[in-house]
């Protein structure tokens, strides 16, 4: 085995080392074990490659037995649809969407809801982005629910034609559009600041007044639409006066 | 193990042989299995561990003897399987690898020891292996225990066959200094 030349001191240290050969017997059933190996490769995986393989060799039958476009359709009515920047929304057939983005100006603001979508479950609509700089500038958007400033309008009313009002679960929606209404009015309230206001005093009385009505129509997209990623957007006006008066 | 062009083309082909046709593996396994087992006996100290590795080392480079290419390194590939088994090995089992010799394994050893060396040099040849560093200690396991030459620890090693060579007899130096010592 070995043609090495080992001095004297390497062989004490090999001694003191403990090292011995392997016994003949040990080597003799290694070898007869290595070449005639009993079991294949596969049978050699740990359990659980083994169950994963089997399950996933079943799976592959069932989906060609069935036939993947069957796989694929029933996949999509057990998810869902799915539609960019809303994600996947089960039982589609119910959904409708806005029909186009609605913007409204008044006394001053600009407000756009630039999508929404209501189902059997629950109505969304899109709320700004919470760094929006453009929120609360001039102009905020007060929630008579809650009494404070929001920057959500999801906590606006949601109402149909007839005055009902659709109520917010805070599940992330109102109550739901009724199949037979497609239109309803997203009504959300402003109100201006007042800049010398004296502390401890709410200059933010509400004024049924101050409130903005935004009619929304919901109808069904087409198959397959592919929607964009609409974001609610706020575009405070600049005052007629104040151009008036940088132009003097 | 050999240096020469001529046994590692001889061993080249002995190993395309054996990709081929499994009992041509059995000339391989003849010249290495007790090499191998050496070295997991000395980074073990345990026999029956050595005997189970050596057995996992021999299955796993049949399974993987297809995709070894022959670069006349064969030692250096099976001690490299060697010690992933035993690292695994350790693993599973939570166990620091052990570095002391074995009592029982010594003491087995002990009547050649005595023949060869006096107890007390013996002892302080232990006392400084147990002392070692793991890059010394795998320094003597691959040239003792493998019988690696020094071309095949720089490969095993991934470093010049010179400086592996320097560092191995700085190291037999070193162990030598510090028997006289301890025992001046």
């Amino acid at each position: 085995m070995d043609n090495l030349c080992l001095d004297a001191f390497e062989l004490e240290l090999e001694k003191a080392m403990g090292l011995s050969d392997a016994s003949p017997q040990f080597v003799q059933s290694l070898r007869r074990k290595v070449l005639n190996p009993q079991k294949s490769n596969y049978w050699r995986c740990p359990l659980v490659w083994r169950v994963a393989l089997v399950l996933g060799l079943v799976m592959s039958i069932t989906f060609f037995a069935i036939g993947p476009q069957n796989v694929v359709v029933a996949v999509r009515q057990w998810l869902g649809q799915y539609f960019p920047g809303i994600g996947f929304i089960e039982n589609s057939e119910t959904l409708r969407i806005l029909e186009s983005p609605v913007s409204v100006k008044s006394d001053g603001v600009e407000v756009s809801v630039q999508w929404a979508y209501t189902t059997e479950e629950k109505t969304v609509i899109a709320y700004p982005e919470e760094n929006d700089t453009r929120i609360c500038q001039n102009w905020l958007v007060y929630s008579p629910e809650t009494r404070q400033d929001i920057q959500t309008l999801a906590l606006g009313k949601l109402v149909l034609p007839d005055g009902h009002e659709l109520k917010w679960d805070h599940n992330g929606g109102y109550q739901p559009v009724p199949p037979d209404i497609d239109d309803v009015i997203l009504i959300i309230y402003t109100h201006k600041a007042v800049p010398d206001c004296p502390t401890d005093v709410s200059c933010r009385c509400m004024d049924e007044d101050q409130r903005i009505e935004i009619p929304l129509k919901f109808v069904a997209p087409s198959q397959g639409t592919a929607l964009e990623i609409y974001e609610m957007q706020f575009t405070p006006v600049v005052p007629t006066q104040t151009l008036e008066k940088d132009k003097e | 193990m050999f240096d020469n062009a001529y046994e590692k083309a001889d061993e080249a082909k002995q190993i395309q042989r054996a990709q081929k046709e499994i009992h041509q593996f059995a000339v391989l396994y003849d010249r290495y299995v007790q090499q191998v087992y050496r070295f997991l006996l000395a980074r073990t100290a345990n026999v029956a561990e050595a005997e189970d590795l050596t057995s996992q080392t021999f299955l796993s480079a049949i399974e993987r003897l297809q995709t070894y290419r022959p670069t006349g390194h064969f030692l250096s590939w099976l001690l490299s399987i060697a010690r992933n088994k035993q690292i695994d090995h350790y693993r599973k089992h939570q166990r620091q690898i052990v570095l002391e010799l074995d009592e029982n394994i010594a003491e087995n050893q002990q009547d050649l020891v005595n023949n060869l060396i006096q107890k007390e040099h013996r002892d302080a040849l232990k006392r400084i292996l147990s002392e070692l560093p793991e890059k010394d200690r795998e320094l003597l396991n691959l040239r003792l225990a493998a019988r690696m030459s020094f071309t095949e620890m720089g490969v095993y090693l991934h470093k010049n066959e010179d400086g592996v060579k320097k560092a191995y007899y700085r190291l037999l130096e070193r162990i030598k200094a510090r028997v006289e010592g301890n025992l001046g």
